[in-house]
C-alpha cells in the first residue's frame, strides 16, 4: 500500500499534410479534382518507472506470493506510448453529359497504421471504395 | 424515428413527383435526382473508417435528389440523400411571403467506438511467472462497439404583419443515439478485478424552444423558453462481484474481510453503468438598446433549472439512499456597454453574475449486516457510527465577472485592441471537497490587425493571464519515506488491517493541480496574397501555463499548434492547395500514484 511522486512529460505531437487539386479539364462539360492527406499522431509518457525504493509502505504478506512492491509495476511506460499514421487520397470527377444528365465516380483509400498498441488493442486498417451515380436534372 | 424518416421520405418523393409533372412548362420548378451505388471494402479494425457505416457491406445504393420550388411570394426547397440505414440525410425549407419561414433537417450517421480489451491493466502490476496482480476479464471480447446517432431539427419563424417588429420562432430538436457500446466496472472492493461487458444504448433527447422577438424603435427585446429532456432506455448491465479476499491472509480465509466491504457477491448481481434520466428548463430574457450619441445597451437574465429524475429510485448496497431528486438552479445576469466614440476608437464593458445551487441531500448507505469475525458486532457498531454522509454539491458557486475592451484605429492601415477580463470565483462547498475556495483570474490582452502592404494582412495577439489562487486539491501527494516517518509512520505502525483512509489519503500532504497561476498566449495569423493567383496563410499559436504554487514541484504546460495553407492557380483551368499543420503538447507534472493492497 502506498504510492509514488515524480516528475512525469507527457508529450503529444501530430503532423498533418495534404495536397489537393481540382482540373477542369472540358470547361462545363468535365472537371476532376483528388485530395491526398496524411496524419501522424505520437504521444507519451516519458520516465514513467517505479521502484521498491521509492514505495513507502512496502508489503511483505507471510504466506503469499504476489506481494505488493512497485518492483513489479513494469509495464506502465510501454502502454502509454501511442503512435499511429493516417493517410487517405480521394479522386473524384464530374462528367456532363448533356444539360440534364451528369456521371459523378469517386474513389477512396484510407489506410490506418497503428504503430504503437494502445488500450484498444491492434488497430490497422485498411478502406477500399468506388463509387458511381447518374444524376438527372428535370 | 423510423415513422419520421419514413415520413420526411415519403414527403419528399410526393413533392417531387408532383413537381416533375409541372416542370417541363413551368420553369420555377427544378428537379435533381441521383442514383448510383458503391462497391467496398474494408479489412482490419474499423478506427480507419470511424464515421462510414457503408464500408462494412461490399456494396450499397447512391440515391439522392433536390427539388425546389419559387413561385411569386412562395419559395420552397427540399433535398435527400440516402446510401444506408445509417447513413442518411434529408432537409427542407419552406417560405410564404416573408411571413411564414420553415426549416427542418434530418441526419442519421454512425460512429465507431473502440473495444477496450483491458489488456493495459498488465501494466500495473505484473509479476514474472506469476501473471499480473490486477486482473482483468471482457465478458464480450469479439462485440463491435458503435452507435448511430440521429438529429432532427425543426425551426418555424412567424412575422406577425400586423404587428411590426414582432416574431415568434420555435425550435425543436430529437436526437437519438442507438447502438452497443462498454461499459466496465471494477469487481472487487478496489481495482484488482475490471471487468468489461457489453451494453444496449438507447437513449432520446428531446427539446423544445419557442421565444418570441420584439422591436420597438431603438429597443429589441427576446424572450425565450427551453425544455429538453433525456431518456435512457439503455440496458442496465449487472455484474456479480468477486467474493471479498483479505490480502493478509491465504486465499479462502476470507470471512473476516467481509464485514468491511460495502457489498460483494453475497449481494448477487448488482447494477452498474446507470445513466439516469433528467430535464432541464431555462428561462431567457434580452434586452438591446441603440442609445443616442452611438452608444448600444445589452441586458440580459437567465434562469434554469437541471434534475435527475432517478435519484430518488430507492437505494442499493451500491448507491445508498439520496431519497429525492438531484437539481441544479443557475441564475445569472450580464449587461454589456458599447461606446462607438468617433470612428477611429469604440469601447466595450461587459459585466455578469451568476449563481449555481446544487441540491444538499443526505445519503443513507445500507447498513452493513456482517459482524467481525469471533465477535457480534458489525463495522458500524465497533466504530460507533453509521457511514451515511450528508452530499454538498462541488457545483455550489458565485462568479462575477467584468471585461473592458478598447479598440483603436490608429492608422488607415493598422488597428489596436487593449482588453482586462476581471473574474471572480467563490466555491461555497470547497471545504467539503478539499480544494480552493476562491479564485481571483485577471486577464490583460492587448492585439493589432495590421494591413502593411496591398495584399499582406497581419493579425497579432498577446494575452497574459495571472490567477490567484488557482484551483489546487488540498492534501494531494503520497507522502515520501521521510515525511512519512516524520508524519509518525513506520513499518512498524503500519499493518495489514490498516484503514485506507489513515495510511493512504490520511497521510497525503501538499496541494497539486493542474490550472495555471500564469498564462502567456501568442497568437499570429497573416495572409498573403503574393501574386494574383498565389494565395497563403499561416497561422501560429503558442502557450505556456505554469502553477509555481503547488508543493512539491511546478507545474508546466507548453503548447505550439501552426500552420501553412497555399492556393496556387497556376491557369484557370487548375487549381492547386497544400497544408501543413504542427500540433505540439507537452505536459509536466507530479504524479502521485497510489497503489493498494487489496
Amino acid at each position: 500500500m502506498g504510492g509514488q511522486d515524480d516528475n512525469y512529460e507527457y508529450e503529444t505531437e501530430a503532423h498533418t499534410f495534404y495536397v489537393g487539386a481540382n482540373v477542369n479539364l472540358i470547361p462545363k462539360r468535365w472537371d476532376a479534382s483528388g485530395v491526398f492527406s496524411f496524419t501522424k499522431g505520437t504521444a507519451n509518457i516519458h520516465d514513467l518507472g517505479f521502484t521498491s525504493s521509492s514505495d513507502p509502505f512496502p508489503l511483505t504478506v507471510a504466506g503469499r506470493t504476489d506481494d505488493y512492491s512497485f518492483t513489479y509495476i513494469n509495464g506502465s511506460e510501454e502502454y502509454s506510448d501511442l503512435e499511429y499514421i493516417m493517410w487517405e487520397l480521394e479522386l473524384t470527377t464530374n462528367i456532363t453529359i448533356t444539360d440534364q444528365l451528369g456521371l459523378t465516380f469517386t474513389g477512396l483509400y484510407s489506410d490506418y497504421n497503428d504503430q504503437e498498441e494502445y488500450v484498444y488493442g491492434e488497430l490497422d486498417g485498411k478502406v477500399f471504395s468506388v463509387s458511381g451515380f447518374m444524376t438527372y436534372r428535370f | 424515428m423510423k415513422i419520421t424518416t419514413t415520413i420526411v421520405m415519403s414527403v419528399f418523393i410526393v413533392l417531387g413527383l408532383a413537381c416533375s409533372a409541372f416542370a417541363e412548362d413551368a420553369k420555377p420548378y427544378d428537379i435533381e435526382i441521383s442514383v448510383g451505388g458503391s462497391m467496398n471494402d474494408l479489412d482490419g479494425a474499423g478506427r480507419v473508417a470511424e464515421y462510414e457505416s457503408t464500408v462494412d457491406k461490399n456494396a450499397n445504393w447512391i440515391l439522392g435528389g433536390k427539388v425546389s420550388y419559387t413561385l411569386d411570394k412562395v419559395a420552397f426547397d427540399a433535398y435527400g440523400e440516402y446510401l444506408d440505414g445509417d447513413d442518411q440525410a434529408y432537409g427542407a425549407n419552406l417560405d410564404l411571403d416573408r411571413i411564414l419561414m420553415f426549416e427542418t433537417d434530418y441526419l442519421r450517421f454512425f460512429h465507431r467506438l473502440d473495444h477496450d480489451n483491458l489488456d493495459h491493466l498488465l501494466a500495473s502490476l505484473k509479476r514474472s511467472g506469476q501473471g499480473a496482480t490486477v486482473y482483468h476479464t471482457d465478458f464480450n471480447a469479439s462485440d463491435n462497439y458503435g452507435i448511430t446517432r440521429s438529429e432532427w431539427k425543426n425551426q418555424a419563424k412567424l412575422n406577425v404583419p400586423m404587428v411590426p417588429g414582432l416574431s415568434f420562432t420555435f425550435n425543436h430538436r430529437f436526437e437519438e443515439r442507438k447502438g452497443m457500446d462498454q461499459a466496465r466496472t471494477m469487481s472487487k472492493c478496489s481495482s484488482c478485478h475490471v471487468v468489461g461487458m457489453s451494453k444496449d444504448i438507447s437513449e432520446t433527447t428531446n427539446e423544445w424552444n419557442p421565444s418570441v422577438n420584439y422591436r420597438i424603435g431603438p429597443i429589441s427585446m427576446n424572450y425565450d423558453f427551453m425544455y429538453r429532456s433525456f431518456n435512457s432506455g439503455s440496458d442496465v448491465p449487472e455484474n456479480l462481484y468477486m467474493e471479498a479476499q483479505n490480502p493478509g491472509k491465504p486465499p479462502g480465509a476470507n470471512l473476516d474481510f467481509i464485514a468491511r466491504l460495502q457489498y460483494d457477491y453475497d449481494d448477487g448481481y448488482l447494477p452498474y453503468s446507470r445513466t439516469p434520466d433528467s430535464e432541464k428548463w431555462s428561462h431567457k430574457i434580452k434586452m438591446k438598446a441603440d442609445l443616442p450619441a452611438n452608444n448600444t445597451l445589452n441586458l440580459g437574465y437567465v434562469y434554469s433549472e437541471a434534475t435527475n429524475n432517478n435519484s430518488d429510485d430507492g437505494g442499493s448496497a451500491l448507491y445508498g439512499d439520496a431519497g429525492k431528486e438531484l437539481s441544479v438552479d443557475y441564475w445569472a445576469i450580464n449587461g454589456g456597454w458599447r461606446w462607438k466614440i468617433n470612428k477611429e476608437m469604440a469601447f466595450t464593458l461587459k459585466g455578469k453574475y451568476q449563481d449555481m445551487d446544487a441540491s444538499e441531500v443526505g445519503v443513507d448507505v445500507r447498513d452493513i449486516e456482517a459482524v467481525i469475525a469471533g465477535t457480534e458486532q458489525t463495522y458500524a457498531e465497533f466504530l460507533g457510527e453509521d457511514f451515511d454522509f450528508r452530499r454538498h454539491s462541488a457545483y455550489d458557486e458565485d462568479e462575477y465577472s467584468l471585461d473592458a475592451k478598447f479598440a483603436w484605429k490608429i492608422l488607415k492601415e493598422l488597428k489596436l485592441k487593449l482588453g482586462y477580463g476581471l473574474e471572480y470565483l467563490d466555491r461555497e462547498n470547497a471545504e467539503y471537497h478539499h480544494v480552493t475556495d476562491d479564485t481571483t483570474t485577471h486577464k490583460f490582452s492587448i492585439g493589432s490587425k495590421w494591413r502593411p502592404v496591398m495584399g499582406l494582412r497581419v493579425t497579432a495577439d498577446y494575452a497574459f493571464t495571472y490567477v490567484d489562487d488557482p484551483y489546487v486539491f488540498h492534501n494531494a501527494i503520497c507522502p515520501s519515506w521521510e515525511e512519512a516517518q516524520a508524519l509518525g509512520f513506520d513499518p512498524g505502525t503500519y499493518s495489514t488491517n490498516s484503514w485506507y483512509s489513515k495510511y493512504v489519503y490520511g497521510v497525503r500532504t501538499m496541494d497539486r493541480s493542474n490550472q495555471p497561476e500564469t498564462v502567456h498566449d501568442i497568437r499570429l495569423k497573416t495572409h498573403w496574397m503574393a501574386a494574383s493567383n498565389i494565395n497563403t496563410n499561416v497561422h501560429m499559436h503558442y502557450k505556456i501555463s505554469e502553477n509555481g504554487d503547488v508543493g512539491g514541484s511546478d507545474w508546466e504546460q507548453n503548447m505550439f499548434n501552426g500552420g501553412l495553407n497555399v492556393m496556387y492557380t497556376p491557369i484557370t483551368k487548375l487549381a492547386i492547395n497544400f497544408g501543413y499543420n504542427y500540433f505540439y503538447d507537452k505536459y509536466e507534472a507530479m504524479f502521485c500514484s497510489a497503489f493498494y493492497n487489496g
